[in-house]
């Protein structure tokens, strides 16, 4: 089955690496994906605050653009799909608000039903391609897959995977990065802070919130012994680099990997690094990194 | 003869008045035909307003009257006894709902003053058709069934008892004593809830007047108002009550441990056990789940320490049968479960605890003996008593549990009297109704308890910085202050909302008891007869109703002992006058009929078959006549042609009004069409 993609604005700028892993581990997975002809900004940045409408119209106009395929959309970015998600509730529930967005499109010429179907990555690997699945590519002797035996992975969520929506996944202790992560070989740390926002959002107006923010999760990391941190979401994973690329002094000193989920996958299913965009990270030497800790770490828990 | 109605527009004060034009309501009912005299009054339910009818009743010789005021749930009582007082049959009064249904919903005062008129108009239609009736009285059985053996139970049915009345209590587990059992102390006057509560359940166990069933539930209702056959299934509970003398040596020698339920299993119990050592009755039952030998045929011993042969292991459920007049709900509540609060940690960490592990792990008689400990077996430092756990909550519960706040100030104090620790209360208000809580609340302000106004977001065991190592951090906003706080504890208890038992559905279906939107028994007024029901044989007490104290609680459950006691010696009981009739020519014996009424009242019986209704039996609800597909039965009083008469007089009304109305009246609700 063919499914829409949409990637929103950090996939083509700061989150290349992030897209490039999309696209190379789902081709691998025999999954078509197609981008969204004419795709604009999801509307979730500074607009909500700005004109709410208007931010509304933006999401409602992709998924407009996508009703007439049937497909469904599939975004890697945490913020497009609750923006996107959000709409498609609003046009549910009906009112005044739904009545705008679809004069807003009207006028551009456009009508939308609320038929468009959203999914978000993560979830989308769990409950479409399936664990089982992901497991297979990992260590069945057909692929060449490399487990990450012996690896600890911290399953970052962020705050706008969970909040305000959680249809697919438990709100306050959400579960598929950890079925993924298992999946996958490694073995996940759990830590308390998962679903806490990391403050990206603030990093240019409030930055000392912010980068505390992130230095709170990153300790938390580290107090479970996470060898990776791995993320969904472009604007926490890039956040999560910045606050130790600044060679802060409370992040901690050895720099802490932080993955996109897709590109953890790619990892695992025998994919260079090159293909999924690592060497795009901010932090120097993230695929070297992995590859060392992978080394020593493999043996070790094969021989007990 | 043609009727002549008397038309009465009440004021109710500006309840009506304020709104809805009574004036003019008065003079076009005046135009009505058949009403000889329409008249309005401040307050129609008072003596003057009241004799107004009488005096028109006599004098201008009325044989139908409307009152234009209040819902009839109120006043109809009221109405009706007025006209039967001046003989004129109570069944051809009928109210017209300009209050609830108009005053109190409509904005605009023309509209309502429009609707209002329509709604009267209607009301004389029907009432001009509407037949005199009678209600028969039958002779009220002289005992009382009272479900749930809590402190409401108990104390309905020692007042009954104490009456000279027969009661039959019901109760689920194998000991009476309910939630109070499991409380440490009472708030504000710290009395210990076991000293207070023991001696009313050894008074119940030892009255010679009460019949308690425990270990027993109500399966089945039938009968009519006042006659009522109650289906009791009392659960095997493989001890035999009779032989049993409460020796205690089976719980001493069974091997089976499993978690104690009435120390919110935090302690074990045994698979043969009573509930807590001042159980009534005082006899163990045998858990089959947990039990050895139920398990894999072997053990059995618990029959061999019995020196009294009481233990049964072939006994089964047992179904009897009683006939009571009155039934009185005490049925309780269950508290909020906290894991639905994930946010809390509460079953993620251990510190974390819920009100009643609280309240066992501070009784001297509970699983730590009355130590506070954390769980690595220290003294805490700080304790944080988490308000609203579960209740005035847009997540989980609207509503305010009422009882938590001053049950987190005891808290408090508990451990005030039983730690060193600095203590924190999160709240969101602080609810201190009642007499001496206020009070108390102040004592707890000087006894150094920390107040903190905000409702708490999260607790976690992420530690920022050294003082919240290995601590349970509590965030919240404090509102006064408008600052985040991170308060680091060691102990962390919640104040669990009080929800409506899980089946109170059920309970509700099978005694006709309807419910609120939050699962707890409605009352017949909530401020004119609090413990009285909608079926006026069965009344209600205690949290069934929703959240209330102990104080509160023994009033209500006094209160709908009284209810019950007056009943049982007036004597007699009214049997609903308007009942359902079937036309035996035009029935084809579908049966429809005798599947769908509620109180099994249809029967059928001889040869030919013939379809009956049984009147005693018939509460005069409807369904049937609304169901029966040949139009066979007839409701008294709700018949075809009184309610086209009705609708008639309220579409009459607008076509005198004119087609300029129906923009006027679009969108309020009125009838338009
Ligand atoms: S037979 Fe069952 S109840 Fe009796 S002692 Fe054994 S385990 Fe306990
Ligand atoms: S009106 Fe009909 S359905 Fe209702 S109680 Fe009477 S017989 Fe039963």
């Amino acid at each position: 089955m063919k499914y829409l993609y949409f990637p929103g604005c950090s996939m083509k700028g700061t989150s290349r690496g992030y897209e490039e892993s999309v696209v190379t581990v789902f081709s691998k997975l025999g999954i078509a994906l197609e981008e969204l002809p004419d795709w604009n900004c999801c509307g979730s940045t500074s607009v909500i605050a700005v004109n709410k409408i208007l931010a509304l119209a933006l999401a409602a106009r992709n998924l407009a653009l996508a009703e007439p395929s049937g497909l469904q959309l599939l975004t890697p970015c945490p913020s497009c799909w609750l923006e996107l998600t959000k709409v498609n509730n609003v046009i549910k529930e009906g009112g005044k608000e739904a009545e705008k967005v679809k004069e807003a499109l009207a006028a551009g010429g456009l009508s939308y039903k609320g038929t468009t179907v959203v999914r978000h990555l993560v979830e989308f690997l769990v409950n479409e391609v399936g664990v089982e699945k992901i497991k297979q590519y990992v260590s069945n002797q057909k692929y060449v897959g490399n487990p990450l035996t012996g690896l600890k992975i911290a399953p970052y969520y962020g705050c706008q995977m969970v909040r305000p929506y959680a249809e697919k996944d438990d709100a306050y202790n959400p579960q598929n990065m950890e079925k993924i992560i298992e999946a996958l070989g490694a073995e996940v740390a759990p830590f308390e802070l998962k679903t806490a926002c990391c403050g990206g959002a603030l990093m240019a107006t409030r930055k000392n919130v912010a980068l505390d923010m992130g230095r709170q999760i990153l300790r938390s990391t580290r107090e479970t012994k996470a060898d990776i941190v791995v993320s969904a979401c472009p604007l926490c994973q890039l956040n999560l680099e910045l606050v130790q690329f600044r060679n802060d002094k409370f992040a901690g000193k050895d720099e802490l990997p932080i993955l996109s989920i897709t590109q953890l996958v790619g990892l695992a299913m025998g994919i260079s690094p090159e293909e999924l965009g690592l060497s795009r990270s901010v932090l120097p030497g993230v695929a070297k990194a992995i590859t060392n800790m992978q080394k020593e770490k493999a043996p070790a828990a094969i021989g007990g | 003869m043609a009727p002549r109605i008397g038309v009465y527009v009440c004021h109710c004060g500006s309840n009506i008045a304020g709104k809805v034009d009574v004036k003019a309501v008065g003079e076009m009912a005046k135009n009505l035909p058949n009403v000889v005299t329409a008249r309005d009054y401040q307050f129609m339910c008072s003596e003057p307003g009241q004799e107004l009818i009488r005096q028109d009743i006599r004098e201008k010789d009325l044989d139908a009257v409307v009152v234009a005021a209040c819902s009839p749930l109120m006043h109809e009582k009221t109405f009706r006894g007025t006209c039967a007082s001046a003989g004129l049959n109570h069944y051809r009064m009928q109210m017209a709902n300009i209050r609830e249904h108009c005053s109190w919903v409509t904005e605009d005062p023309a509209a309502a003053t429009e609707k209002a008129k329509a709604i009267v108009a209607g009301t004389v239609g029907k009432v001009r058709h509407l037949r005199p009736l009678a209600e028969r009285e039958v002779p009220v059985v002289q005992s009382v069934l009272v479900v749930g053996g809590g402190i409401a139970g108990i104390q309905a049915a020692l007042q009954c008892a104490d009456a000279g009345y027969k009661v039959y209590l019901v109760e689920r587990k194998q000991s009476i004593g309910g939630h109070m059992a499991m409380l440490d102390k009472t708030f504000p006057t710290l009395d210990c809830s076991a000293c207070i509560l023991t001696p009313k359940m050894v008074a119940v166990g030892q009255h010679s007047n009460i019949k308690l069933f425990a270990y027993s539930e109500v399966e089945g209702i039938s009968g009519y108002a006042g006659n009522m056959k109650a289906k009791i299934r009392h659960k095997a509970a493989y001890v035999d009550f009779e032989k049993c003398n409460g020796c205690g040596i089976c719980q001493e020698k069974c091997p089976a441990k499993v978690p104690n339920e009435f120390e919110q299993g935090r302690g074990q119990r045994k698979a043969v056990y009573t509930l807590f050592a001042q159980a009534v009755p005082n006899k163990p039952v045998i858990d089959k789940a947990a039990c050895i030998y139920f398990k894999t045929g072997k053990c059995r011993a618990c029959e061999k320490f019995c020196k009294r042969n009481a233990i049964d292991f072939e006994q089964q459920d047992r179904v009897e049968e009683v006939d009571v007049g009155a039934i009185i709900l005490a049925t309780g509540h269950e508290v909020f479960d906290a894991t639905r609060m994930p946010q809390y940690g509460y079953g993620k960490y251990p510190d974390v605890y819920t009100s009643l592990e609280f309240e066992r792990m501070v009784n001297a008689s509970g699983f730590s003996q009355g130590k506070v400990l954390t769980s690595e077996g220290k003294e805490p430092d700080s304790i944080a008593i988490i308000h609203c756990t579960g209740s005035r909550d847009q997540r989980y519960n609207t509503y305010c549990s009422e009882v938590c706040c001053m049950y987190s100030l005891k808290f408090a104090h508990l451990l005030h009297e039983h730690t060193h620790a600095r203590i924190y209360n999160f709240y969101i208000d602080m609810r201190c109704v009642g007499k001496g809580y206020e009070e108390f609340y102040d004592r707890l302000l000087n006894e150094g308890v920390r107040f903190v106004r905000g409702k708490v977001a999260g607790v976690t065991r992420d530690a920022r910085d050294v003082s919240e190592h290995g601590k349970l951090v509590v965030q919240a906003e404090d509102t006064l202050t408008g600052v985040i706080r991170r308060v680091p504890v060691d102990m962390v208890i919640l104040a669990n909302a009080l929800e409506a038992q899980k089946d109170a559905g059920e309970v509700g279906r099978l005694f006709g008891i309807s419910r609120n939107k939050a699962g707890f028994f409605i009352e017949q007024h909530p401020k004119l007869n609090p413990f009285g029901t909608s079926n006026n044989c069965i009344f209600i007490a205690g949290t069934c109703a929703g959240p209330k104290d102990i104080p509160y609680t023994v009033s209500q459950a006094s209160a709908a002992a009284s209810g019950a006691i007056t009943l049982l010696s007036r004597g007699n009981a009214l049997l609903e006058a308007v009942g359902a009739h079937i036309d035996s020519d035009l029935c084809s014996r579908c049966l429809t009929c005798v599947s769908i009424c509620p109180y099994q009242a249809i029967s059928v019986d001889g040869e030919p078959q013939l379809v009956a209704v049984d009147e005693t039996l018939c509460h005069g609800c409807g369904t049937c006549a609304a169901a029966c597909p040949a139009g066979a039965i007839e409701a008294d009083n709700f018949n075809d042609n009184q309610i086209l008469h009705e609708i008639e007089g309220l579409l009459s009304w607008r076509k005198e009004r004119g087609k300029e109305t129906e923009a006027e009246l679009a969108g309020t609700g009125s009838p338009t069409k």
